[in-house]
């Protein structure tokens, strides 16, 4: 086959262009086909699904990737901007943008194919979408969906290790329990890489009239700000009904996987040792950590000193409101992955439920101060002594709905998280240390103009270590470490667990920039993380900023934060998207 | 049929006497008869309809009430506006204990609103301009004025004896709610002629029919024919779910009441084809859709079912932000029968009503929207549109828009199209049924009675005062929420996809825009509401439709 040799030189400049390449901006030394799977053999177009081994120049790591090339002699314009090159006497391009491809792809997983070592599987029982042309779905992470109409959705992995994908493994295993908290997996797409079974692809029930959770919650928290002084539990956006359904949801899935996978438990130490490391190596990755290494060790030392296990189960593994889908049926969770940077076997084993309620949790947070932090982008949110009525507001926002969620969680699960205080504590600074590695290693391009601005408004303000160090710390760490300091200064480390303490802590400032939020596998639909990465595409749907009326912000003034709020957002150029206004200031 | 309006016999009250026990009733043979519209078996499922409260609408003698005379001077107006049907409340003889929901005589007309003479000049006047006209019937009770209910209590082995429900005590049927939860302690009340309890769903002084007795059932058919050989072209059907009552059950939608219906229209069907039922059941639509009858014939129920629950939903989903609170019970709503329509409305005669939501959803709409304890009515909201949106235009415009688009025939109310305002320290539900405001000049145009003599005082509060909320102002004012009402009905009927069309929401992945298709074999209508009161972006899919080209 000619395309041996000529497709891996052209892959080799067209995969790091691709968004779902995983390892952008590391030097690629080689593209080599590891194996390739002829589907289509004559005819136009012709395809293969190809697995691609990266190799880098800088160190000995190998990645695979998945391709399913198609080839035609004349490819229509609509396909022109996914063309790879001339292979033989035909243009190779990515062909899950061809609706033949995508329609082959459908109807051999209805049907049952094997090619080679690729097997379509359909699940027994399960109704497919009807044939027709798949669409690709807006920006996605680290994967490419398809949907047909409101059937079905096919998510292609791109990075594929080996191992059965917990993604699938987890969405067969809640089929089989009946889950009506997921969207049911329809089939399947395995191969082999190494000798070992890999996941290539998974088709799914598409809720096409959804909204994610983030969007849902960016609303709510728009509606707040649009009011001159109501509490959170006063205007009519109030999320915590939502909140509340989320937090059944989310225990129903876990006590789910309980009964599909089993249950387990774990040693309070080797967890602690776990934290332990992430935070060792964390904080030379982000130097700004040390500062608040001492207290972050407490937190994990009180877990240490807790008497029995702890109870272990399958979980998420990654969860926030972006891995949350609001149907008009009630909420899915999504996207069961796993944290993508972690190794397969660390995703696939057993955890504590508490990590997922962390994770939300945090994620709350998140979404109370995204719209802060883009009206004024040079304030410190997080600063314990940033006393804004807005902030104020927004961490109220932030505990309604963290009650909201564990009391939800609780109703269901018969336990309330908030009781186990020390683990909660634990996990969530665990998440924290996280996203700041997270956002230095994600987003560093941010630092410099955001902590210009800071310079130029706050001259003799400098709280933290990390504003100070533009060059070596990303404003998202400086903004989490900062919420760090406030947490530091209120008794961190020895605490007794009670619910009153939690619901305390729930109060506590613990903004985070929204450039920090992790979302490391979005998905398919548009979200916070999709605006972060495409910084001069616009309108970012989901992303719901008010005032904003589908075209860019060109020259918006940075906003003066003597400013204590800007009720009803009334000029679109303070509510810019991040980027824009991150753009904008940077040219300032 | 008669056209001679003018020729109908005076008397109401014929001079024969009663036949043995019973009680003497008027036949429709005693008036004349209205001119028929041509006969439609679906004109309903594109109507706009009106409700108008005879009451509150024109006063043609100087009283002070409005009456169905003054009803017929209006019709232009209710033409102009491009209203295809209008709905009245019951204008029958009545104690007017429950805004004449208690009737008295099912066949006579309160003597304030008119005659039954005015009645078919309405009829005939309004079919004269291609308007429809349907009424209330209350079929569930009477008022313990009515002559049946006299006769019962007095005579418990006459003709009338059985024609309501009577027990020995008030245990029976305690798994049937208390509706009226503000007035009413018990379904059950004690009369002290009879010496026996009595039952009622509603209020007290309005006793329960007893549809186990075939000769209530004969009855109220006789009193349908009568209205329909008039010429009326249909009944909203008050109160349908309770008709029956059987121990073990909370006694609603029960089967025999679905039995009844099933009678009642085939009368219709046969003798009156065209003419509709209209069932005022406040009900999950899953329940609801029982009231259509069976799908595999079109329906042999009501043609029309008022869609409750949708309503409150939109005043959360425009609140909230959201579109979700409509997009999910829509998704709860069972597909209808062929040959039936839902009825949806914004806001009607009586309160808000918040029976068909959470108690958590109760909750919100209260904190929302009735700020005022003196807001809240039974289980609802006392208030007009207008200040329920705090006469804010974006949401007016937002709430009619989606009124004229979601599925199912819009029902209007009298005055909503004005952005008329309410008066909450009048009495029950009299808060939003204060008079028509039709021009600045006294007692607002309604009326040219001493303003002392109105039946309810004129709206007269500085921001919806009829001398700033008037049809004759906005009438002159092409930029007026009258005139884009107007406007919008008149899209509404360009398509006819809006009433016969399927629906089909678009999803999205913001949140706060609730975008949908409204497609019929005559053109697809593309619907996107921005619930928010901010500009918002959004991507839709409508690859669908691809190759279609945008008209307007």
């Amino acid at each position: 086959m000619s395309s041996d040799e000529e497709l891996p030189t052209l892959l080799k400049a067209w995969l790091p262009r691709q968004r779902w390449f995983a390892a952008k901006g590391r030097p690629v030394r080689s593209v080599a086909v590891a194996s390739s799977t002829p589907l289509r053999t004559d005819g136009d177009p012709l395809l293969d699904l190809l697995l691609l081994a990266v190799t880098f120049a800088d160190d000995l790591s190998v990645q695979h990737y998945q391709l399913l090339v198609g080839r035609r002699e004349h490819v229509r314009d609509e396909l022109e901007h996914v063309v790879i090159g001339q292979v033989g006497d035909r243009l190779a391009y990515d062909g899950l943008w061809d609706p033949a491809v995508t329609d082959w792809v459908l109807e051999a997983i209805r049907s049952g194919r094997t090619v080679g070592d690729v097997r379509f599987v359909p699940e027994p029982d399960t109704r497919i979408a009807a044939a027709g042309p798949g669409r690709v779905l807006g920006v996605e992470q680290s994967n490419t969906s398809v949907s047909w109409g409101d059937g079905s959705i096919l998510k292609l992995f791109r990075r594929v290790l080996p191992g059965v994908n917990p993604d699938l493994e987890l969405h067969r295993a809640l089929r089989a329990v009946g889950s009506q908290e997921v969207a049911a997996v329809q089939g399947a797409i395995e191969g082999v890489l190494d000798g070992q079974p890999v996941t290539l692809g998974m088709l799914q029930d598409f809720a096409a009239n959804s909204a994610d959770g983030w969007a849902m919650a960016l609303a709510s928290v728009r509606d707040l700000f649009a009011e001159g002084d109501l509490h959170a539990d006063e205007v009519g956006g109030d999320f915590a009904a939502e909140a509340g359904r989320l937090g059944e949801t989310v225990a129903v899935v876990h006590a789910e996987l309980r009964q599909a996978l089993g249950e387990g438990e774990d040693d309070p130490r080797r967890l602690a040792r776990s934290w332990r490391d992430r935070l060792t190596s964390a904080t030379a990755v982000v130097p700004a950590l040390e500062e608040h290494e001492h207290a972050i060790r407490a937190a994990y030392d009180a877990v240490e000193g807790l008497a029995g296990t702890i109870p272990t189960q399958r979980i998420h593994g990654d969860l926030h409101l972006g891995q949350t889908l609001r149907t008009p049926y009630g909420w899915l969770v999504i996207d069961f992955e796993g944290e993508p940077s972690a190794p397969l076997e660390e995703r696939t084993r057993r955890d504590s439920a508490l990590r997922d309620v962390a994770g939300m949790l945090r994620s709350f947070d998140y979404a109370a101060f995204h719209q802060l932090s883009q009206w004024e982008s040079g304030s410190d949110w997080t600063d314990p002594e940033h006393a804004s009525q807005t902030s104020w507001r927004a961490k109220e926002w932030a505990q309604r709905n963290r009650s909201a969620f564990c009391d939800g969680y609780a109703l269901r699960a018969g336990t309330d998280p908030r009781e186990q205080a020390t683990l909660m504590r634990a996990f969530e600074l665990d998440k924290a240390v996280y996203e700041a590695v997270y956002e230095t290693h994600s987003r560093p391009a941010w630092a410099p103009s955001r902590s210009r601005r800071s310079r130029a408004s706050r001259p003799r303000r400098r709280r933290t270590r990390a504003s100070r160090d533009p060059s070596r710390v990303t404003p998202g760490a400086a903004a989490a470490l900062s919420g760090r300091t406030a947490w530091a200064a209120l008794p961190l480390a020895p605490r007794r667990p009670s619910p009153t303490d939690v619901e305390d802590e729930c109060a506590l400032p613990r903004a985070r920039s929204p450039r920090h939020r992790p979302a490391p596998t979005w998905t398919r639909h548009c979200g916070p993380r999709a605006a972060a990465t495409r910084p001069v595409s616009w309108p970012s749907t989901g992303t719901c900023n008010p005032g904003s009326s589908g075209t860019p912000p060109r020259s918006s003034a940075p906003t003066p934060r003597t400013s204590p709020r800007r009720p009803g957002c009334t000029s679109p150029r303070t509510c810019a998207p991040s980027t824009a206004t991150s753009t904008a200031s940077a040219a300032g | 049929m008669s056209t001679d309006t003018s020729a109908a016999a005076p008397a109401q009250t014929p001079a024969e006497q009663p036949v043995g026990d019973q009680l003497p009733e008027t036949s429709a043979d005693d008036y004349g008869h209205a001119r028929p519209l041509d006969v439609d078996h679906d004109w309903f499922k594109r109507a706009v309809f009106y409700e108008v409260l005879v009451r509150a609408f024109f006063d043609s003698n100087r009283d002070g009430t409005g009456d169905l005379r003054g009803l017929v001077e209006k019709l232009d107006y209710i033409k102009w506006l491009g209203v295809d049907c209008i709905w009245l409340p019951p204008f029958y003889d009545s104690p007017l204990r429950d805004g004449g929901y208690d009737i008295r005589d099912f066949r006579a007309v309160l003597p304030e609103f008119g005659t039954v003479d005015d009645f078919v000049l309405l009829l005939d006047e309004a079919h004269k301009r291609g308007i429809r006209v349907i009424t209330d019937l209350v079929m569930n009770h009477t008022s313990d004025a009515h002559p049946w209910f006299e006769e019962s209590r007095r005579n418990p082995e006459g003709p009338y004896g059985d024609f309501y429900v009577w027990a020995d005590d008030d245990s029976g049927y305690p798994d049937a709610r208390v509706i009226f939860v503000d007035t009413e302690a018990s379904n059950w009340t004690y009369d002290p002629v009879r010496g026996q309890f009595y039952w009622h769903r509603f209020f007290s002084h309005q006793p329960d029919l007893n549809y186990d007795n075939p000769a209530v059932q004969d009855a109220m058919i006789e009193v349908l024919r009568f209205w329909l050989d008039l010429g009326i072209d249909g009944f909203r059907l008050d109160a349908v779910p309770y008709l029956f009552e059987r121990e073990g059950t909370n006694c609603e939608n029960l089967r025999e009441s679905h039995e009844f219906l099933r009678r009642c229209r085939k009368v219709m069907d046969v003798e009156y084809p065209g003419r509709v039922m209209l069932a005022e059941a406040n009900q999950w639509p899953s329940d609801v859709v029982e009231y259509f009858g069976d799908a595999a014939v079109g329906g042999d129920e009501c043609q029309m079912a008022f869609h409750f629950p949708l309503m409150p939903r939109i005043f959360m989903a425009v609140r909230r932000e959201n579109r979700f609170p409509i997009s999910e019970i829509l998704a709860q709503t069972p597909a209808i029968p062929s040959g039936c329509q839902w009825g949806i409305f914004l806001r009607n005669h009586d309160e808000l009503t918040l029976e068909m939501v959470t108690d958590e959803e109760r909750d919100y709409m209260y904190a929302e929207y009735a700020k005022d304890p003196r807001m809240k009515a039974n289980i609802g909201i006392r208030r007009r549109l207008a200040p329920l949106l705090e006469n804010d235009r974006n949401q007016l415009e937002l709430f009619t828009a989606l009124l004229l688009s979601l599925p199912g025939s819009p029902v209007l109310y009298y005055g909503d199209e004005i952005g008329m305002g309410d008066n909450i320290w009048l009495g029950d539900r009299d808060a939003v049924r204060s008079p028509m405001q039709w021009t600045p000049d006294r007692n607002a145009g309604f009326s040219t009675a001493d303003p002392g003599r109105m039946y309810l005082p004129i709206i007269m509060d500085p921001l919806y005062g009829y001398q700033a909320v008037n049809v004759e102002a906005q009438v002159n004012s092409t930029t007026s929420l009258l005139h884009w009402t107007r406007h919008m009905i008149e899209i509404r009927k360009r398509h006819p996809a809006f009433g016969v069309g399927e629906y089909h929401e678009l999803g999205g992945s913001n949140p706060s825009v609730l975008a949908y298709v409204r497609s019929s074999e005559d053109g697809v209508v593309l619907c996107v509401n921005n619930m928010s009161r901010f500009p918002q972006p959004v991507e839709l899919d409508l690859s669908a439709w691809k190759g279609a080209h945008l008209t307007s």
